[in-house]
């Protein structure tokens, strides 16, 4: 034994050593040369469509026509501006050199001029008169003129909801329709999968409730709304639907919040 | 109820039960423990072969038996197997001679006794640590079997409480309880192979040395004869 151990000294921890490396070297291989992780790839489906429905144009969320803008605001007409009162002016009195007549020539010139400063006086009260009357009528056509564009902006608004209604309900109607293919494809999967014994009448209809987590899986149990009437029957479609999973559920994550439970009438047709 | 489960070699040995867990350390610790050896008894072999090769040459290249075995004893630490043989069998012949016994056969017999005994020590250490390789081959499968057998058992119980069965329920299990068995079959591979290979590697020194230790006899009684009819 002593000798044993002389022969083996040197090499003992050496042996260790390796032995350690190898284990290593392998555990490495092991974790990193071996893909662990599996990629589940989804089974690949495809639709079969007879014709191309019609509904597809529907599909397509109509875009809002967009509205024609509303009238431009018709400039404020400018209101004709009053011309500047102009007094006119007083003429001078043409000076008359003789003197004699002087007195009664004078009398009849501010005679005169008295008249002619009247006249204008009387010519400025009416202009002011015309003045104030336009103002007035333009100040009611102006009133006018806004409580029609009111009316037009209302018009606009109104048709504006319209529009907006109208598209709503395109985008629903397509939503529907798109619901109703994804129902379609859900019940395809599910007859696909379901093996219906032999002796259950056409025409049987079961009617289920079914709860789906976001992953296509389904939360048992399936809550049966209403029966077929005939067991065995109920029990395959019930099978198929568990067998189903993952459900194809549309990507549309909004979509798919639609299909949290799904109810879905399972009709039995040879 | 998830369809893609993670299995990494980590969460397949971690999420095992206690009892395989066990199974797989066990499995660990006795494939350490025979790589270890199988690497000791590379080296000790090597090491073995190279010194038998190179006393066999400086013993048959005709040096005198005399200086051979003063240098053989001179430095008994760093000696072969087969010097050892030949330094116990030189010794006794010496010890023969000196002591005054003149029988050809006794001498003989005497050196080829104690030849005998140094040879069989030596065999017993070269042969050491290979019976742990030979059981390690041959009942690590069955021990990694059990962790198997243990964890799919319980694979299937848990399998009862769940009321739908698919294949993800069941291969988790499965594949956890596989890998006692890879542990196994990894520590039993390498054993089987080295001990066979080393076995073989000691049958031939032994018949190096045997064949050695006849005819080093023969040398000896022909010593021996001049002296006796001397």
């Amino acid at each position: 034994m002593i000798r044993e151990l002389s022969a083996e000294r040197g090499v003992r921890p050496w042996a260790w050593l390796m032995a350690l490396a190898v284990h290593l070297v392998f555990v490495v291989v092991l974790v990193f040369g071996v893909a662990w992780h599996q990629k589940v790839t989804p089974p690949m489906q495809a639709e079969l469509w007879d014709n191309i429905p019609a509904p597809a144009t529907v599909t397509r969320p109509v875009p809002p026509t967009p509205l024609p803008p509303p009238p431009p605001p018709p400039a404020p007409v400018k209101a004709p501006e009053p011309p500047p009162p102009t007094p006119a002016p007083p003429k001078p009195a043409p000076v008359k050199t003789p003197a004699a007549a002087d007195i009664n020539l004078k009398k009849k010139a501010e005679e005169k001029k008295a008249a002619e400063k009247k006249a204008a006086e009387r010519k400025l009260a009416k202009k002011r008169e015309r003045e104030l009357a336009e103002e007035i009528r333009q100040q009611r056509a102006a009133a006018l003129k806004e409580e029609e564009q009111d009316q037009a902006r209302r018009e606009a608004e109104e048709a504006r909801r319209r529009q907006a209604a109208l598209v709503a309900k395109a985008a629903q109607k397509a939503k529907a329709a798109l619901i109703d293919r994804y129902k379609l494809a859900i019940i395809n999967k599910i007859k696909a999968n379901t093996d219906v014994p032999e002796g259950v009448p056409d025409g049987l209809t079961l009617e289920v409730d079914i709860t789906v987590l976001p992953t296509g899986e389904i939360l048992t149990p399936v809550k049966v709304v209403k029966s077929s009437g005939n067991a065995p029957y109920d029990q395959a479609v019930l099978r198929g639907i568990m067998r189903s999973q993952p459900l194809p559920l549309p990507t549309d994550p909004e979509l798919r919040r639609d299909f949290r439970t799904t109810h879905l009438q399972l009709k039995h047709e040879k | 109820m998830n369809v893609t489960t993670d299995i990494s070699l980590v969460s397949l040995v971690s999420n095992a039960s206690v009892l395989v867990q066990i199974v797989m350390g066990l499995l660990l610790v006795v494939s350490l423990m025979s790589w270890s050896y199988i690497f000791m008894k590379m080296l000790t072999l090597r090491r073995a072969r190279a010194q038998t090769t190179q006393f066999e040459e400086s013993f048959w290249s005709g040096t005198d038996l005399n200086t051979l075995y003063q240098r053989t004893a001179a430095n008994s630490a760093d000696t072969g197997s087969l010097e050892r043989i030949f330094e116990a069998g030189f010794r006794e012949f010496l010890r023969h001679r000196t002591g005054g016994a003149m029988d050809a056969t006794a001498i003989t017999s005497g050196v080829q006794r104690a030849m005998k005994a140094t040879y069989q020590r030596e065999m017993d250490a070269l042969e050491a640590h290979l019976a742990f390789l030979a059981t390690v081959g041959s009942v690590s499968p069955y021990v990694g079997l059990f962790g198997t057998v243990w964890g799919i058992m319980n694979a299937f119980r848990g399998l009862a409480n769940v009321g739908q069965a698919t294949l993800a329920h069941v291969a988790p299990g499965i594949a956890e309880a596989l890998v006692a068995t890879a542990m196994g079959l990894f520590a039993a591979i390498p054993a089987v192979v080295a001990y066979n290979r080393y076995a073989h590697e000691i049958d031939r020194l032994a018949i190096r040395f045997e064949s050695f230790m006849e005819e080093f006899s023969n040398i000896l009684q022909r010593q021996v004869k001049p002296q006796n009819g001397r």
